[in-house]
C-alpha cells in the first residue's frame, strides 16, 4: 500500500532537460537512457518538488477547475516516473505500483473514461555510435559486395572484418 | 605513430567535413586517386596541415622475391584497420570508417541514420537501421516524384533544417532490382536545406497494408534520437537539434507493405499539410 503522505522528489542529477511545447525530453546521463514525458507526466514531474503529497500534486496539474484530477493518474504516473528513473530513490521505491495495483488502476480510468488523462512516459536506450550507424548480419558480412565491411554484426556484436566474418573488435 | 611517419609518403591531401578534418596520406601517388572517390559528400579539400584523424595507406604488391607479395595496408591513427592483398577490400573498409568517424564527430550538424528526400519544399525522414527497407522506399518515393536528399544519413543542422548526402543508394537485397541508379549521380542543382514536415518510422513486412498511428513532437524526436549516431557522445546537441527538427514535423510510425505502395501515402500527406 502507498502511503499517500510521501512527498516525492524529481532527480535532477545528471540529467539534461529538453523542454518541447507540453511534452519533456530527458536524457539521463547516467544511464544513457532517453525519455518522453507526456504532457500529463511533465507536468507530474515538475510539480515533485518535495514538498506535495499525491493529493497536492493532483491539485497543482489538474487543469479544468471543475474536474478533480484523480489521484489514481497520479499514482501511475509518479511509478512510471520512478520507473524511468527520473524521481530521487526514497521516492521511487516507496511509489512503486505492483503489477496487479497497476492494470487495475487503468482499468478503473479506462472504464471512468478518462484514458486520455492517463500520463505516459516513453523511453529507450541511447544507441552507441556503431549501433545508430548501420548494424549488420552475419550473412550480409558473408555476401554482400562488401558494404557490410566494418559495421556491427547484429549476432554477436563484433565488427564485420574484411574476410566476410563477424570477428573483429566488439562493438 | 612514429614508425608510420618515418615512412616515405609520396602524395596526401586534408579534406574538411562536417566541422572535423580528415587527412589521408600514401605510399604510392595513384592510390590516393582510389580513395578520394570513396570519400563521403560533402568534403573538400584543406589546406591545413592539422587534422582531427590521419589514414595512411601502405601500398602493397610483389615483393622483393619471387613468391613474396606484400599486403596493402591501411591505418587510422596507429591502428591497423585492414591487411589484404585486395584494393577493393582497402577502399571499402576506408569508405566505411571514415563515414562512420564523420557521422559520430561531425560538428555541429547532427547524423542521423534515415534516409531523406524532399517534396513541395519539405523534407521527410525515414529512420531506421539495415535491412528495414530504407532505400527501397527512397526509390519509391524518387520514382513518385520526390527528390533524392540520402537513402543513409539525415544530417541536421542545430535549427533542425535537413542538409542533403546525396551518396549513391545501397540497395541490400541481392534479388531486388537495382534502384534508379541516378538518384545520386545525375548532374543536379545544389539542393537547399529543408524544414523536416514529415517523419516516417517504418517496418517492413511482405504483404501488409499500410498502417500507421501519429506520434506527438517529443516521440518523434525521441524516436529520431534511437537513430542517432552521436547520440551519448553529444546527448545535448542532440535532444536540441532533434526539438528543433521535430518542433513542425508530423510523425508516424506502423507498419508497410511494398515500397511502391507506401509512397502515395508519404507523399499525399506533405500535400494536404
Amino acid at each position: 500500500m502507498i502511503n499517500p503522505e510521501v512527498q516525492p522528489i524529481a532527480r535532477t542529477e545528471h540529467l539534461l532537460i529538453q523542454e518541447m511545447d507540453q511534452e519533456i525530453l530527458v536524457y539521463d546521463e547516467a544511464t544513457n537512457r532517453a525519455h518522453c514525458l507526456d504532457a500529463q507526466s511533465a507536468k507530474i514531474w515538475r510539480a515533485c518538488d518535495g514538498t506535495r503529497t499525491m493529493e497536492a500534486i493532483a491539485a497543482a496539474v489538474r487543469t479544468d477547475p471543475h474536474q478533480p484530477l484523480e489521484v489514481d493518474t497520479i499514482r501511475i504516473g509518479l511509478d512510471a516516473l520512478g520507473k524511468a528513473g527520473l524521481l530521487q530513490k526514497e521516492s521511487s521505491s516507496a511509489l512503486r505500483l505492483p503489477g496487479e495495483t497497476r492494470r487495475q488502476l487503468l482499468r478503473q480510468l479506462a472504464t471512468a473514461g478518462l484514458t486520455l488523462l492517463i500520463p505516459v512516459v516513453r523511453s529507450l536506450v541511447a544507441p552507441t555510435a556503431a549501433e545508430a550507424a548501420s548494424m549488420t548480419t552475419s550473412w550480409a558480412c558473408q555476401n554482400t559486395n562488401k558494404t557490410a565491411i566494418g559495421k556491427c554484426c547484429s549476432n554477436n556484436h563484433r565488427i564485420c572484418k574484411f574476410n566476410g566474418q563477424c570477428n573483429g573488435s566488439a562493438c | 605513430m612514429a614508425k608510420l611517419d618515418r615512412l616515405g609518403w609520396a602524395a596526401g591531401i586534408t579534406l574538411s567535413a562536417y566541422g572535423r578534418r580528415v587527412g589521408i596520406r600514401v605510399t604510392d601517388a595513384p592510390l590516393l586517386d582510389l580513395l578520394l572517390p570513396e570519400l563521403p559528400p560533402g568534403c573538400h579539400e584543406n589546406s591545413t596541415p592539422q587534422v582531427d584523424e590521419l589514414y595512411s595507406v601502405i601500398g602493397g604488391g610483389p615483393g622483393p622475391h619471387p613468391g613474396i607479395h606484400r599486403l596493402h595496408l591501411l591505418y587510422v591513427g596507429s591502428y591497423n584497420l585492414i591487411r589484404t592483398r585486395t584494393l577493393a577490400d582497402l577502399c571499402a573498409t576506408f569508405r566505411n570508417d571514415v563515414e562512420a568517424y564523420l557521422a559520430k564527430a561531425a560538428r555541429p550538424s547532427l547524423f542521423v541514420h534515415a534516409g531523406v528526400v524532399g517534396y513541395r519544399g519539405g523534407a521527410v525522414l525515414l529512420p531506421g537501421r539495415t535491412h528495414t527497407g530504407k532505400s527501397e522506399l527512397v526509390a519509391a518515393l524518387v520514382n513518385a516524384g520526390a527528390e533524392y536528399y540520402s537513402d543513409e544519413f539525415a544530417i541536421l543542422d542545430p535549427q533542425g533544417r535537413v542538409h542533403a548526402y546525396p551518396r549513391p543508394p545501397v540497395l541490400r537485397r541481392i534479388d531486388a532490382p537495382a534502384g534508379p541508379s541516378d538518384m545520386a549521380n545525375s548532374p543536379r542543382r545544389r539542393l537547399p536545406s529543408l524544414p523536416v514536415r514529415l517523419v516516417v518510422a517504418t517496418a517492413f513486412r511482405t504483404g501488409r497494408a499500410w498502417q500507421m498511428s501519429t506520434m506527438t513532437p517529443g516521440e518523434t524526436a525521441l524516436g529520431l534520437l534511437g537513430h542517432t549516431i552521436a547520440a551519448r557522445t553529444r546527448p545535448r546537441a542532440a535532444l536540441k537539434t532533434l526539438t528543433a527538427a521535430t518542433r513542425s514535423a508530423q510523425g508516424w510510425r506502423g507498419i508497410r507493405g511494398e515500397a511502391e505502395d507506401a509512397a502515395p501515402h508519404i507523399l499525399r500527406a506533405l500535400i494536404t499539410k
